[in-house]
This record gives structure tokens, C-alpha cells and sequence, in this order.
């Protein structure tokens, strides 16, 4: 697991299969991400199931990857192509910024709710 | 075509509804004038649609909706009632009633609406009914699909899994319905990935997304396809695909270092050829050279062949024509001087008879040098054995007793010494005793010391002679010239030029030597000795 920057607001677990190219994309990618749009306040535990796969009944892991929004509650799952495109990147970036103002919207055209 | 039963206590009624509903020939209809009637009729047919009266004898239109609807019967049914019947409507519609039409003055305008209202219904309830056998359809259609399919809510909760996602995960409905698997986030299909079986045990597969509407509600079907042995036999091929790169990398190494050493042996090859190339025109050139020289050679001996041929010539001529005239000349001279009383005549006479003898004896050195060259052309000279002893004492003999002068000459010597020579090796001694007689001072006495003895040295035994005289000696400056051709001595005495050198080359040709030294050393004037060396015949 790895912990960045201090203070955090968001808390983020990414669930990986083994050191592969895939897996280390998906992690670049979600660090990419936060980097761009979150403003430094997050944290990200990356979780590989090839060496803790205790781990995976705790969060109810079904697929891999998986990203866990851990904090803010409630707790939310994203499973599926992380690969780097806008529109996942927009998406997330849109459900990320509307968390605790509308926690029940359809958020835009996107369809996804967080 | 719309089948319709109309249900009514007034007949009349019925009668004009049924006309004025079939008179445009797309609806049949059936009529019952009380409701037990209108029950017989419906448990034998059906209908797509019931028109009822409110108001009956027995049992209202309500009652009746209720009875059917209580039967499971979802007809349609709409409700036909008087003018202020609020009440009723609100009750019809509660129990399930389609519509309810309250009773107008006009019947014509009345029947034209109930009409529309008909057949408005049984379109609603017609695509309601396609689109029910649809969901209908698509459940079995996701319940038997080979593929694990699971739909999700819009928060990613799990609404259904499908038996094969059951199997796939190896859990049961209880263990995923209602559980948050996550949003599926699918941007291009499919998207491989992995699930876990009972949290454990990582499977291979692709996802694949709809969104649908499931029970009505908004959501999303999730396809997983196994592809285990898909991946495996990928991840086999990308292994051979590895492994022969090694391998075609190995073998190009191995190829390369093949071909450096090639490439050396190559260029050492052509260093070689380059050398040898070299050196053979080298050689070519040498050969030419040589060539040349040979011819040069061939040239030069044949002028030497000519040159010797005419010195040949000219010797014969001097040798045998001018010797005879030499001997005629001797001969007269001798009658002349026997036949002269005259003693100064006679004395007179005695210098030319001696020129001339002396003319003789050069021409038989000559002719003997001649020999000697010839005889080492043909390789036999020195092939005879000659005992030593006998050619000195000979010697002794010969000259001990010349008329006219004191000569004492000492032989020491063994009994027998033999060396390789032939008849030649008597004028070598004879030469070098006649030298010491002819140069010596006729009126003293002279003594000649001559002896014989064999040596050994580095396991070599050799014959060494000396012969010694008193006589007058040979200076230094002289010594190493007198062994030269027509080197003459100081002397006035006549000599014929070619002894010593003549001695030299006899002497050389026995593989031996001949030098010259005081007898006295440091004092030349007190007489000479000369030392001659031979190889030993055991």
C-alpha cells in the first residue's frame, strides 16, 4: 500500500491483480487523475491481490481493477476500463466535485453516479 | 377484430350498443342481460374487452369487476354509469376498472365515444401486453445465456445474476443480490479484466456493458466472458514467442562472432596472399635477374671457352714448334762448342746454350702447369699413393754430386711416409733444392738441411717437410711474393719464373701448404727454410 501528501479528504483504494503492465497503467492513470484534479487532497492505497488476497472479502472486491472511494462516505466502487480517456477522466472528475451537494443527481450526461 | 361483451339488464339497450358498435364491421359484439348470464359467457370465451352497467339486478358492475379480477381475469373492463355517480368512478377505478363512461342524453355521440374508448384500450392494453411477453422475453433471454451476466442499479448494486454468473462466481443470489459490485466504467469492448471466485481465485475475462431497463428501472447488464484458457494459451504463445527471440538472438550472437572470425580469418588470408604475391614477384623479379646473369655467364664463358681455346693454341705452338727449334738451336751449339778449340768462343758460347736451356725449361713448367689445371678438370690428380721417402732420396741422389760445387745435403726422415700425389710431386722438391743451389754463392760450401716427420694435431696426423739451406736468404718485403708468377728472386741468377709458383699450386692441389721463413729468424741473410704440409695417408 502507498499513502500520498498529508491532509486528505479523499481516500482512494485501488485493487490490482500482480505487478503487470495493466495493473501499474491503472495506477498511473487514477494518480494522474488526482494529481490533475484533486487538488493534492487525496490519498491512494493500492492494494495488489496477488500478494494480500485476505484483503479482497473485507471491501467485497468482485473485479479487478476496482476503485474504492473509501472517504467521503458513502463508499463507492468504479470497476472496470481505468484506462487514461477524457470522458472517464470528466466523468469522475464531475462526481468527485458534486460529492455532498447532490449525492442522489445523475450527474450530466455521464450517467454515473457517485 | 375487437370482441366486446356488452352487459346490460335493458335490452333495448344492448340491442342499439351492439348495432351501432358492429356497424363498422371491426368489432364483434356479444350481449348478457344479467350478470349470471355475463359469468356463463365468460367462462366459455374470452374477450378483449367488457362494457358493463353499473346499475343490475343482483350484482352491480363493481361487484362484478370484482369478481373477475378476484378470478385473476385482467380484462379490460370499463364501467358504465348514470349521470352523478362520482362515487362509482372513484370505486371502479380503485378495483381495477379501465374507464368509466357516465351515461349521456345523446346515444348516438354516446356510443361514438364509448367506440374510441374501446378501441384506444385494447391498443394500450395490446402494446402493454407485447411489451410484458418482451421484458418476459429478455429475462429468459439473460437467465439462459451462457455468459455470466449480471444487472447492476445505477449505483452499482447487483439487482439479478444469471445462473452462469452464479457459476462463474460460485456464489448464490443471496451472496451478490444487493451487494455493491461498482460502477462499470466500459469505454471500449471488450474490457479485460479479472473477477474474483468466492474472493479468492482470479479468472481471466472480458466485460461487456448495456444499459437496459430491468423491472422498469433504469440499469446496467453486465456481460463476463471466461477467458482463461484464452489468456493462457496467449500467455503460452507470448513464452514462445520470448523464447524464440532468445533463441533467434542467441543464434544471431553467435552468427555475428562466426562472422567477426570469419572476417579476421579473411583478412589474415589476404595479408598472407598479399605476402606471398609480394614475394613472388620478388621472386619473379630475382629470377629475372638471375636469368640475366646466367646469360651474362653463358656469355662470358664462352668467350672464356674461345679465350682458352686460343691460349691453348698458342701454348702448343710455343710448347711443342718453338721448343723443337729451341732444341735444334741447343744441338748446334753444342756440336759448335765441341767442335771450337777456341777457349774464348767456347766460353762465349756457354750464354746462349744456357738462355736457351733455361727457354726449354720454362716451356716444360709451362706445359707441366697445364697438366696440373687439366688434371684438376678431369678430378684425378692426387688419386695415386706416394711414398715420400723414396722421392727425397731420389732427390738427394740427384744433386748431391753437381760437378763444380760443395753441396752437402742431410736427409732426416722415416723408413716410409705416404701421401696423395702423383709423379708431379718431384718437382716441387726438386724445384726448391734447385733454387737453393742456383741462388747460392758458387765458391762457399753449401749445406742443405731437408727433413721429413709426421704430425698430429686436432686428431689429424699430417706430413710436415722443411728444407733449410746457408744460402743468401729472402728479405721480408720478398717473402709473400715469391710464391707469385715470374716473381723473381734478388739474385742475378738466372731463373725460369714459374718454380715457386708452380710449387705453390702442386702443392695446394695435395691439399697442402708451402710458406717461407728464416732459417735463422730475424736474420734472413744466414738462409731461408721452407716448410710444405700434407694431409697424412695412414
Amino acid at each position: 500500500m502507498a499513502k500520498e501528501n498529508g491532509v486528505s479528504e479523499y481516500l482512494l483504494r485501488i485493487y490490482v491483480a500482480g505487478e503487470t503492465e495493466k495493473s501499474k497503467h491503472a495506477v498511473r492513470n487514477l494518480r494522474k487523475f488526482c494529481e490533475e484534479y484533486m487538488d493534492c487532497k487525496y490519498e491512494i492505497e493500492i492494494v495488489d491481490l496477488m500478494k494480500h488476497p485476505q484483503l479482497a472479502a473485507g471491501d467485497q472486491i468482485f473485479a479487478i481493477p476496482t476503485v474504492v472511494r473509501k472517504l467521503p462516505t458513502p463508499v463507492k466502487k468504479l470497476i472496470g476500463d481505468l484506462s487514461a480517456t477524457k470522458k472517464y477522466w470528466w466523468a469522475w472528475t464531475l462526481s468527485i466535485e458534486l460529492i455532498g451537494t447532490d449525492n442522489n443527481g445523475r450527474i450530466g450526461h455521464s450517467k454515473i453516479w457517485w | 377484430m375487437i370482441s366486446v361483451l356488452l352487459i346490460d339488464d335493458e335490452g333495448d339497450l344492448l340491442d342499439m350498443a351492439k348495432r351501432f358498435l358492429e356497424k363498422d364491421g371491426d368489432i364483434q359484439a356479444s350481449t348478457a342481460g344479467s350478470w349470471e348470464q355475463a359469468i356463463d359467457l365468460l367462462k366459455e370465451h374470452t374477450f378483449n374487452i367488457i362494457v358493463s352497467d353499473y346499475t343490475m339486478p343482483g350484482m352491480n358492475g363493481i361487484d362484478l369487476l370484482k369478481a373477475m379480477r378476484a378470478q385473476g381475469d385482467n380484462t379490460p373492463v370499463i364501467i358504465y354509469a348514470g349521470q352523478g355517480k362520482d362515487n362509482v368512478t372513484i370505486r371502479a377505478m380503485r378495483n381495477g376498472a379501465d374507464f368509466v363512461l357516465h351515461k349521456a342524453t345523446d346515444p348516438q355521440s354516446q356510443f361514438s365515444d364509448l367506440r374510441g374508448i374501446i378501441e384506444e384500450i385494447v391498443r394500450r392494453r395490446n402494446a402493454e401486453s407485447i411489451l410484458h411477453r418482451r421484458e418476459q422475453d429478455f429475462h429468459s433471454i439473460v437467465t439462459k445465456n451462457a455468459d455470466a451476466m449480471i444487472v447492476l442499479s445505477g449505483e452499482g448494486i447487483v439487482r439479478y445474476v444469471n445462473p452462469a454468473a452464479l457459476t462463474l462466481f460460485n456464489m448464490t443470489q443471496e451472496n451478490l443480490v444487493g451487494k455493491m459490485f461498482g460502477f462499470p466504467i466500459v469505454l471500449s469492448e471488450p474490457v479485460d479484466m479479472y473477477i474474483l471466485r468466492r474472493f479468492k481465485e482470479f479468472v481471466a475475462v472480458e466485460m461487456r456493458m448495456v444499459e437496459v431497463n430491468w423491472d422498469e428501472k433504469p440499469s446496467y447488464l453486465i456481460s463476463f466472458r471466461d477467458v482463461t484458457g484464452h489468456v493462457r494459451f496467449e500467455e503460452n504463445l507470448s513464452k514462445a514467442r520470448d523464447e524464440l527471440e532468445n533463441r533467434v538472438q542467441e543464434r544471431t550472437a553467435e552468427l555475428m562472432k562466426i562472422n567477426e572470425k570469419l572476417t579476421a580469418e579473411i583478412e589474415a588470408k589476404n595479408a598472407v596472399e598479399e605476402e606471398l604475391r609480394v614475394e613472388i614477384e620478388e621472386r619473379s623479379t630475382t629470377e629475372e635477374e638471375l636469368r640475366i646473369e646466367i646469360e651474362q655467364r653463358a656469355k662470358v664463358e664462352k668467350a672464356l671457352e674461345q679465350a682458352k681455346g686460343q691460349s691453348e693454341l698458342y701454348l702448343d705452338l710455343m710448347g711443342h714448334d718453338i721448343n723443337n727449334l729451341n732444341q735444334i738451336g741447343i744441338g748446334y751449339l753444342e756440336l759448335a762448342m765441341q767442335a771450337s778449340t777456341m777457349d774464348e768462343v767456347k766460353s762465349l758460347m756457354e750464354k746462349p746454350l744456357e738462355v736457351m736451356k733455361s727457354a726449354s725449361d720454362i716451356i716444360s713448367n709451362v706445359r707441366k702447369i697445364k697438366q696440373v689445371t687439366e688434371d684438376i678438370d678431369k678430378t684425378v690428380y692426387g688419386d695415386q699413393i706416394v711414398n715420400l721417402c723414396e722421392v727425397l732420396s731420389d732427390l738427394k741422389e740427384r744433386y748431391m754430386n753437381a760437378p763444380g760445387r760443395d753441396i752437402a745435403i742431410n736427409l732426416t726422415m722415416p723408413r716410409i711416409c705416404f701421401i696423395k700425389a702423383n709423379d708431379l710431386i718431384n718437382d716441387v722438391f726438386s724445384n726448391l733444392v734447385d733454387n737453393s743451389i742456383k741462388h747460392s754463392n758458387p765458391k762457399n760450401p753449401l749445406v742443405i738441411d731437408i727433413k721429413l716427420e709426421v704430425r698430429s694435431e686436432k686428431q689429424k696426423n699430417y706430413v710436415m717437410c722443411t728444407i733449410e739451406d746457408n744460402g743468401p736468404g729472402i728479405p721480408d718485403w720478398l717473402k709473400d711474393r715469391i710464391f707469385a708468377r715470374f716473381q723473381r728472386g734478388t739474385t742475378k741468377a738466372h731463373g725460369k719464373g714459374l718454380g715457386l709458383f708452380l710449387v705453390k699450386r702442386l702443392v695446394q692441389d695435395c691439399h697442402g701448404m708451402v710458406w717461407v721463413e728464416d732459417r735463422v729468424p730475424g736474420e734472413y741473410t744466414r738462409g731461408a727454410k721452407f716448410t710444405i704440409t700434407f694431409p697424412a695417408v695412414d
